[in-house]
């Protein structure tokens, strides 16, 4: 059963164990308009063999288009596209080694849980009963053994969508693209198939390409995210990367909270627009514009760098959410483990209206360089 | 839970009497005449009306007899068939490049093509008349009154096939194309399947509309007769009661048409299932 992608041709279809690592997606220089309206902006993007690689953003940020192009649904208007070292950019969808999950899953209404996961077998002519075997193993990968022969009007979402993944990863592709797989199922669910779909990738080593704007879910599931910004591409890295080290203050604020002080440094200070001044580190850049500061990496302490007022306090459960006033009107969110604000802070009990210091590990707060010009026009478009 | 209704408005009970009464009265508006027309094809007595003399089943037994009532029925099946594979081949041909091909003020080219609804049948048959007699040098005949009809039928067929092909998810399609399926192998294993049920829709419509089309047909039909013309020259010798007991056959024969294509269509979906069952388990059930 872990081996259902592997068996025939382990060359082709093994994820990279070795140096060797190859791309199982190279697209170059893709641009794709609508009249005058410009989708994506030349974009170059590299997907290694085996990784689960998310394409994150809010909508109409091109991630889908990335993906329709990546699939032959869309037609690029200019660049190319490659799956694993062959150019497909000019083949039609049928003829690309690739699968794919669809938004709405478009399961064939006329056809039984197995003949939906037989389609594309049945399309490359393969012999009847290798097909329902191979169909049946993959229905057994994703849970739904018993199911083959219920009609697929019948399944619930969840059911429906692991039939989807079930029908697209029988074909062996070199690559499965996921649409938003799980947009329409409720939280839970949602949850568990994050975590199965986690393991499935792992057992059949295909490259999982997915397109989410849930910056959690591609938290979770992802090796790599892209994050798409009105059709730019802001970052690629892993999950730790982008929340660590976020390249700019639209990838600060996509990414979980953040607290973002503007100013400027010298030295080995910097001073904030309201006149104080907080430490940075030796090796930020000289034109510092901002520092990016995670809610969970600020403490209250009694002598710290900032001094400021408590707005408002929501005991989260595992976290306490506290917001900061500082002097001039920014606001910042601390966020801490509750059992510590607790232990820390019941004698001065973190009463609103409350005068505290505020610290943090030098290297958590980020530097950030931002161009003039992108602060005007936020949308980033500052060619 | 009809009962809640009553709270909010307290007369809802009258308002159930007075909509189930004027449903009635519309059944009993659209139905009472055929329903006379039936019973009278049961009445001994050679004068149509009432009241009835005894119940006979005379006026059917000599349909069977009558040799140019059967040559009409053939003839009405003829044409019938002839019209159901051309109408719903040229219809349902049609349909795709209406809903699918980037077609400029596609809603104007909508209601142009289905334009021959709306004009009189009367306008029609002449037109036909004309074109064929005057310009082609065409004496009207049975396959002039086939493609009477089929200009007829054929809008019906547009209408039902693209209204179906609409309501298709595109994704169906793509889903298919991302399993390797190509344009031929897309239509025949995913369209096909799912806009067929409206394909038979439009067959079994463009059939009862040649069945009885009269107007139309007796401008180019010439010296052939399908049943309604039949029943027309019949009533130059006034209402017969051989009239009303064909008349209820035909009634019967159309009710039964719909009866059998609503069964075949669930027979058809009952032993694919089955044949599924012994796919699966290797013994014929």
């Amino acid at each position: 059963m872990t081996n259902l992608l592997v068996e025939d041709s382990p060359a082709s279809s093994q994820p990279t164990v070795s140096g060797t690592a190859k791309n199982a997606i190279e697209l170059r220089g893709i641009r794709k308009s609508y009249g005058d309206e410009v989708a994506l902006h030349e974009l170059d993007l590299d997907i290694l063999d085996g990784e689960f690689f998310c394409l994150l953003g809010p909508s109409g940020c091109g991630k889908t288009t990335t993906l329709n192009i990546i699939g032959g649904f869309v037609g690029a208007t200019a660049g190319a596209v490659s799956v694993a070292g062959v150019n497909v950019t000019k083949l039609p969808p049928n003829r690309r080694p690739i699968n794919t999950v669809f938004q709405s899953y478009a399961l064939f209404p006329h056809l039984s849980v197995i003949e939906n996961v037989a389609f594309g077998m049945r399309m490359a002519k393969v012999p009847k009963p290798e097909r329902l075997k191979r169909a049946q193993e993959a229905l057994d990968l994703v849970g739904l053994g018993t199911f083959s022969d219920r009609a697929v009007t019948k399944l619930s979402g969840g059911q429906a969508q692991r039939v989807a993944v079930a029908r697209a990863l029988v074909n062996k592709p070199k690559v499965l693209l996921l649409d938003e797989p799980l947009g329409a199922l409720d939280l839970k669910l949602r949850k568990r198939l994050q975590t199965e779909l986690s393991i499935i990738q792992r057992q059949v080593g295909t490259t999982f390409v997915f397109v989410t704007h849930d910056q959690e879910e591609a938290m979770g599931l992802a090796d790599r995210i892209a994050i798409l910004n009105g059709g730019r591409i802001e970052q690629i890295g892993t999950p730790e990367e982008i929340y660590r080290r976020p390249c700019s203050r639209y990838v600060a604020e996509f990414i979980g909270e953040s607290n973002i002080l503007g100013g400027r440094k010298q030295g080995e200070v910097f001073h904030l627009e309201n006149g104080a001044h907080v430490p940075i580190t030796a090796n930020a850049p000289e034109d510092t514009t901002s520092l990016v500061i995670r809610p969970e990496s600020l403490r209250i302490t009694a002598n710290g760098f900032l001094d400021a007022e408590i707005v408002s306090r929501a005991y989260l459960g595992a976290t306490t959410r506290i917001v900061m006033r500082l002097s001039g009107s920014e606001q910042l969110v601390v966020s801490s483990l509750s059992d510590h604000a607790l232990e820390d802070h019941d004698r001065t009990g973190l009463e609103i209206g409350q005068m505290v210091s505020l610290a943090w590990s030098i290297k958590a707060a980020h530097p950030l360089v931002e161009q003039l010009e992108k602060k005007e026009d936020p949308n980033g478009k500052s060619e | 839970m009809a009962h809640d209704m009553e709270v909010v408005n307290p007369r809802a009970g009258l308002f159930r009497v007075i909509l189930t009464a004027y449903g009635v009265l519309i059944y009993l508006f659209l139905f009472t005449p055929i329903a006379v027309m039936v019973l009278l094809s049961f009445n001994k007595s050679k004068v149509v009306g009432f009241p009835m003399t005894g119940f006979t089943l005379d006026w059917y037994s000599s349909l069977t007899q009558n040799m140019i009532i059967q040559d009409a029925l053939g003839k009405s099946l003829a044409v019938g068939v002839s019209v159901t594979v051309l109408a719903t081949v040229i219809g349902t041909a049609a349909a795709f490049p209406l809903v699918r091909a980037h077609i400029k003020y596609r809603s104007a080219v909508r209601v142009f093509i289905t334009l021959p609804i709306m004009i009189p049948g009367l306008l029609i048959g002449v037109a036909i008349l004309v074109l064929s007699t005057n310009i082609l040098h065409l004496q009207p005949s049975l396959p002039i009154a086939v493609i009477g009809q089929t200009v007829l039928a054929t809008p019906f067929v547009i209408l039902v096939v693209s209204s179906r092909l609409e309501s298709l998810d595109r994704n169906f399609e793509r889903a298919a194309a991302d399993l390797g399926a190509g344009p031929v192998q897309r239509f025949s294993f995913v369209v096909l399947p799912l806009v067929y049920p409206g394909i038979v829709a439009a067959a079994l419509m463009a059939f009862t509309l040649s069945l009885d089309e009269f107007v139309v047909t007796n401008f180019i039909i010439g010296s052939d007769q399908t049943l309604p013309i039949y029943i027309y020259s019949q009533l130059k010798f006034g209402i017969t009661p051989e009239v009303n007991a064909l008349a209820s056959l035909m009634l019967l024969g159309t009710i039964t048409l719909v009866v059998v294509t609503t069964l075949g269509l669930r027979l058809i979906k009952m032993l694919t299932a089955k044949s599924r069952q012994e796919e699966k388990t290797g013994v014929p059930a």
